[in-house]
Order: structure tokens, then C-alpha cells, then sequence
């Protein structure tokens, strides 16, 4: 055992696998490449990429402003301008008029039927307005 | 004179003074109830054609029942004039923190309306009393002169008054929905509701219609103060310096010219709302408002 190992000591490679081993240690890399960040953005964003997601990016921030326009507009438009409440508002003051106009009427019809009342003669115009009420009340 | 008729007479009457009235309705509701009560009216008035013209029935059996169908309907008009009375008192009373002159009137016209309550007791009184038809017929008679000469006239007198005082509730109104509006113009600006620079325009308009609602009304205030004043305060001496003044004057100062100044206030109060329906209308449309 001993003799083997002696000879194995004095075992040595041949020149040229010395020599061809040595320039392939040499050319190798020292440490593993690391791409700069950079680099690696500018590998990432290609030309496609880069437009696609600018105009995701418009179409959201578009929305988005929308949205808030809408949401801090809206409620003092909305209760300044609510067509319901306008309507009511408009509506009001019209039931006022109408109950002048009330009054108007009112003082007509019953001077005529204070007249049949009384079995005086009446006008052309009162009998008239007399037909008028009696067809309102058949209707 | 039986006693039942004359309790039905105060009872119908003492029901009119409990229930108020009706004038917080609709105006389809108010003149449906008009409709109503004229109709009432009316189709009793029918009722004594057709006694009248029953040949069946003696004259002294005509005689009794075109009693009570008269009857009938004095007591139908007195109800809807006493409610007329009331609501109109009511009315007045609701209006408070008037300037000292107008409430000066609006105190002596409810006075003048507690005074038509006398008319009232003595048309009641001698309702009660009819017991014929002829005596039926002279009640008609005065009352309606009654009506002719002392209702009607101070009605239509408060009516312009009201009429004036509500028209400028409703101005002071639409000025507050407009200093609103006007408050978020940027607002309708940003929104882009209007075309750039056309929404000053458009408040504008609303604006000129509000102030021509306000300058008409107060054409009206002035001329029922001006009727008013000289109807209840100036009354004594020969002269009616209204009266004399309406002779030559190109404007009369009448309650029918006091309606109509309200009423083309109004006209131009409908005309500003327009308005803010139209924006309300685009700002639905424009920013999804619902």
C-alpha cells in the first residue's frame, strides 16, 4: 500500500493539458454578471410595453378625475338644481295665483245662483254661465 | 217655524267655522272642490225649475218645496262664504314681520272681515225664519246686494293684498336658488356644463328674470298699499284723492291692475325656473347627476 501511494506522489499531468487547462482558467469570469438596474428597466420597458401602459395610465387617471368631478360637483349642483325640487318650488307659487283666480270665479258663479235664488231674470251672459256650470257638473 | 230646520241651518253653519277650509289643496284639488260646491249650489237651483215646472204637484205643495229648495241653496252659498271669509282671515294671519304700514292693513282688513260674522248671524237669523217662498227670494235679493256691494269688493282688495305679499315670498325665493346656483358657477364651469363664458350668460338671464318678477311686484305692492290706505284710513271728507288721481291717469291704481302686475311677475319667476331646469337638465347629462 505504502508503494502505491508513493508512486501516485510522482503522477503529474502532461504539459499540454497544464497549459490548456491554464487559458481556460484564466478566460473564465471571475464573478457571476450582474446587469445594472438600468439596464435591466431599459430590457423591460420595450417600445410596446412603454405606450400600452401610458394609456392604461391616461384612461385611469381620466376616469378618475371624472369620478371626483362628479363626486364634488355633484352634491351641491344636485341639491341647488334638483329638477323635483324646482318643480315643487315653481309649483307653490303657481297654487297661489290659482287661488286668486279662485276668488274670481267663485264671485261670478255665486252672484248667478244668488240671482236664480232670488227668481230674478237673468242675462243672456248668466244663463250662459248657468248651462256652463250644469255641463261641468254633468261631466 | 219648525225647530229642526232652524238647528239644521246653525249646524251646517257652526260645521263650516270647525272645519276650516280647503285652500290648502292642489289647485286641481281647489277648484275640484269649487266644482263641487258651486255644483251643490247648482244643481238645487235646478231643483226649483223643476218644481216650478211640475205640473202634478198644487201650488201650495210647489209653494213648499220650492221653500226649502231655496232654503237649500241660501244656506249652500252662506256655507262658501263663510268658508271664503275664514280662509282668507287665515291667510292674512300668516303673513308675520310685515313692514308697520302693511301690517297696519293687513290688521284693519282682518277687523273689516271679523265684520262681515254680523252679515252672517242676520242672513242666519232670517234663514231660519223663511217660510215662504217669496220671503226666500227677498233673502236671495239681499244677500246678493250684500255680496255685491260689501263682499266682493273688500275680497277682491285682500286678494290683490295676498296675492302681492305671496308673489314676494316667492321672489325672496328664487333669489336664495339663485344666489345657490350662482355660488357653484366654478363648479358648472369645471363640469363644462355650458360652453366656456356661456354660463355667466345663462345666470344672467336668470338673474333679469328674477329682477323683472321683483320690479313688477313691487309696481303691484305699491298700488294695493296706495288702494288700501286710502279704502281704510282715508275714507273721510269729499274727496278721494285715489279716485280723482285714476280720472286722468294713463295707469289706474285698481285691484284688477295689482293681479295683473302679479301676475306678469309671476310669468317671469316661471320663465327664471325654466332656467334652472334647462342647467339642472345639462348637468344630469353632462356629470351623470340623477
Amino acid at each position: 500500500m505504502e508503494k502505491i501511494l508513493k508512486k501516485f506522489k510522482k503522477i503529474e499531468p502532461k504539459e499540454e493539458f497544464k497549459r490548456r487547462s491554464l487559458a481556460i482558467i484564466l478566460n473564465a469570469p471571475q464573478n457571476e454578471y450582474q446587469p445594472k438596474p438600468l439596464e435591466y428597466l431599459g430590457a423591460f420597458f420595450t417600445f410596446q410595453k412603454t405606450m400600452g401602459m401610458t394609456a392604461v395610465a391616461a384612461l385611469l387617471i381620466i376616469s378618475g378625475l371624472s369620478f371626483l368631478n362628479s363626486r364634488l360637483i355633484g352634491p351641491s349642483l344636485v341639491s341647488n338644481l334638483n329638477p323635483q325640487d324646482l318643480n315643487k318650488e315653481m309649483e307653490s307659487f303657481n297654487i297661489q295665483f290659482s287661488q286668486i283666480k279662485y276668488y274670481e270665479d267663485s264671485a261670478k258663479r255665486i252672484e248667478v245662483a244668488l240671482i236664480k235664488t232670488s227668481g230674478e231674470s237673468t242675462t243672456k251672459e248668466q244663463n250662459e254661465e248657468i248651462n256652463k256650470i250644469l255641463n261641468e257638473m254633468a261631466l | 217655524m219648525n225647530l229642526l230646520s232652524k238647528n239644521r241651518v246653525k249646524l251646517s253653519i257652526a260645521a263650516v267655522f270647525i272645519t276650516g277650509l280647503f285652500f290648502n289643496l292642489s289647485p286641481a284639488s281647489a277648484q275640484e272642490l269649487l266644482k263641487n260646491t258651486l255644483g251643490e249650489i247648482y244643481g238645487k237651483i235646478e231643483k226649483i225649475d223643476k218644481i216650478q215646472e211640475n205640473q202634478i204637484l198644487s201650488n201650495e205643495e210647489k209653494d213648499i218645496q220650492e221653500t226649502e229648495a231655496r232654503k237649500d241653496a241660501l244656506l249652500k252659498i252662506l256655507e262658501i262664504t263663510i268658508s271664503e271669509n275664514n280662509d282668507l282671515k287665515d291667510k292674512l294671519e300668516s303673513f308675520n314681520n310685515l313692514p308697520e304700514n302693511e301690517q297696519k292693513i293687513k290688521e284693519a282688513l282682518i277687523k273689516s272681515l271679523e265684520e262681515n260674522l254680523s252679515a252672517y248671524q242676520v242672513i242666519e237669523n232670517r234663514l231660519a225664519e223663511i217660510e215662504t217662498a217669496i220671503q226666500a227670494k227677498q233673502l236671495a235679493s239681499d244677500f246678493k246686494n250684500w255680496r255685491a256691494l260689501v263682499y266682493n269688493p273688500k275680497t277682491e282688495k285682500i286678494t290683490a293684498f295676498i296675492s302681492v305679499l305671496r308673489q314676494k315670498e316667492a321672489v325672496e325665493t328664487a333669489k336664495g336658488r339663485l344666489q345657490n346656483i350662482e355660488k357653484n358657477i366654478e363648479k358648472i364651469e369645471t363640469a363644462k356644463i355650458f360652453k366656456k363664458g356661456d354660463s355667466e350668460e345663462i345666470l344672467k338671464k336668470a338673474a333679469d328674470g328674477i329682477e323683472n318678477a321683483e320690479i313688477m311686484n313691487d309696481k303691484a305692492e305699491k298700488m294695493i298699499v296706495e288702494i288700501l290706505n286710502q279704502e281704510l284710513f282715508q275714507k273721510n271728507g269729499f274727496l278721494n284723492k285715489l279716485a280723482i288721481k285714476n280720472i286722468f291717469a294713463k295707469e289706474k291704481t285698481t285691484p284688477t291692475a295689482v293681479r295683473q302686475y302679479v301676475g306678469d311677475s309671476l310669468k317671469q319667476l316661471q320663465i327664471t325656473y325654466q332656467i334652472f331646469l334647462d342647467i339642472s337638465r345639462l348637468a344630469k347629462e353632462k356629470i351623470g347627476l340623477k
